[in-house]
């Protein structure tokens, strides 16, 4: 492991649900399923759909937090509300690229 | 059919409308050890069409749903006869305020924040059922008669219009029988009237104590009507018979040697000239057990056209 991987390993966002039996699969899928959901995020923000960007961000913001990532329903709101309030792209683009920063640090180990 | 498909059947259905399928999965695990069938429905569209057909006791109904939001869709249930009795649940990440009165007023129960704590969620969810299940037993005692047990003149005439309607469609067969106790009230006059409630009980349990498919009513004072679906007239009169002879051969404690007897009267849809209404057929099997009573009480008569004639 190189001293990058290792820096990286200590910003990784747990769920405060990891020891949920009940939902301890479907947190995994969660996180499985995340590269994808990243993408679609991006390609909304690129094509200036800014629709399909806040049916994402307000999705994310009533599940994420289900599933014990608590912060990203935190930062998916804030995307909303400034989709909502008709924010510039720079601001939307700020808010947008917290909630993804999080998304990419999510993780069940 | 086995035990726990038989178990698994009675239990309380949910139905969760949400555009999410991360919604749908969270659901299913929490709920999973609940005593509850979960149903998920991933559009409005969809989710009025199970809640049609599934009737589910409780709607787990999100908000924000693109085509139709859930404002629209709860006041579909609501128009809907079918549906506006299942009790809904709003679920919904947009915690506001004015988004919640406005859900409740137009007919929601409860409101639940996304994202959902579970323990909140059961609980919410258990409360709304236990509703739910007090107001079915509410709904039914109001069809109930308190002194005999069997159903009431309501339900009587809503249920007599519906297997009507159904044996029509389907031409089966279908009798009824009108039941008259005979000197009621001189036996009342006689014993009291907590004497006469005995033999209301007593006379009820006969009519109940029959086959399953029958529907036993209490028509009016000492009048009895039995629906008897899939039965003909001639089918129907042998039942009559053993219900008239198990009366008349009850013992009554402390009036030994008393000998009570209703009045029978048998009518099917056969007889009846198109088109076969409800208030044909009761009118019908009263003409019967009217020449029941002319003719010596204690008897059994089947309607036919002639009858009227007489
Ligand atoms: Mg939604």
């Amino acid at each position: 492991m190189t001293n990058n991987q290792a820096d990286y390993q200590h910003f990784k966002l747990h769920s405060s649900a990891a020891n949920d039996l009940e939902i301890r699969d479907l947190i995994e899928l969660f996180v499985r399923e995340m590269p994808g959901r990243i993408k679609f995020a991006n390609d909304a923000f690129m094509r200036g759909d800014r629709l399909r960007l806040q049916f994402w961000a307000h999705q994310l913001k009533g599940s994420a937090g289900g599933y014990g990532f608590a912060q990203i329903t935190i930062e998916a709101t804030k995307l909303e509300n400034t989709i909502i309030r008709n924010e510039s792209a720079d601001c939307v683009f700020v808010a947008l690229r917290r909630v993804l920063d999080l998304c990419e640090r999510a993780t069940i180990e | 059919m086995t035990m726990s498909e038989t178990t698994e059947s009675n239990l309380p259905t949910v139905l969760a409308i949400d555009d999410s399928e991360l919604i749908h999965r969270l659901l299913r695990a929490r709920l999973h050890n609940e005593r509850v069938q979960l149903h998920t429905a991933i559009s409005s569209r969809e989710g009025l069409e199970i809640a049609r057909s599934l009737k589910p006791d409780v709607i787990l109904l999100d908000l924000d749903m693109p085509e139709m939001d859930g404002f629209k869709v709860i006041e579909r249930l609501k128009e809907d006869p079918t549906t506006q009795d299942i009790a809904v649940i709003f679920v919904s990440a947009s915690n506001d305020m004015a988004n919640r009165v406005r859900g409740l007023d137009l007919g929601a129960v409860d409101f639940i924040a996304k994202p959902f704590d579970v323990v909140e969620l059961k609980a919410r969810l258990r409360s709304a059922l236990r509703v739910q299940h007090l107001i079915k037993i509410l709904a039914q005692k109001a069809q109930i008669d308190g002194a005999s047990g069997l159903w009431n003149r309501t339900y009587f005439d809503q249920r007599l219009a519906a297997e009507i309607s159904e044996a029509n469609r389907y031409n089966k067969p279908l009798s009824l029988t009108i039941i008259d106790l005979d000197g009621f009230k001189s036996t009342n006059d006689q014993f009291g009237h907590l004497f006469g409630d005995l033999v209301i009980e007593r006379f009820s349990n006969i009519l109940n104590s029959g086959r399953t498919s029958d529907v036993a009513c209490r028509y009016g004072g000492e009048e009895f009507s039995v629906i008897l679906p899939q039965t003909t007239a001639t089918e129907a009169r042998e039942v009559a018979e053993r219900w008239r002879n198990q009366l008349a051969n009850t013992t009554w404690h402390d009036h030994s040697g008393l000998m009570l007897t209703a009045s029978f009267g048998v009518c099917d849809l056969e007889c009846l000239d198109f088109p076969r209404t409800p208030a044909k057929l009761v009118a019908a099997a009263d003409q019967a057990m009217y020449n029941a009573k002319k003719c010596g009480r204690n008897r059994v008569d089947v309607f036919s056209p002639t009858l009227i004639r007489k």
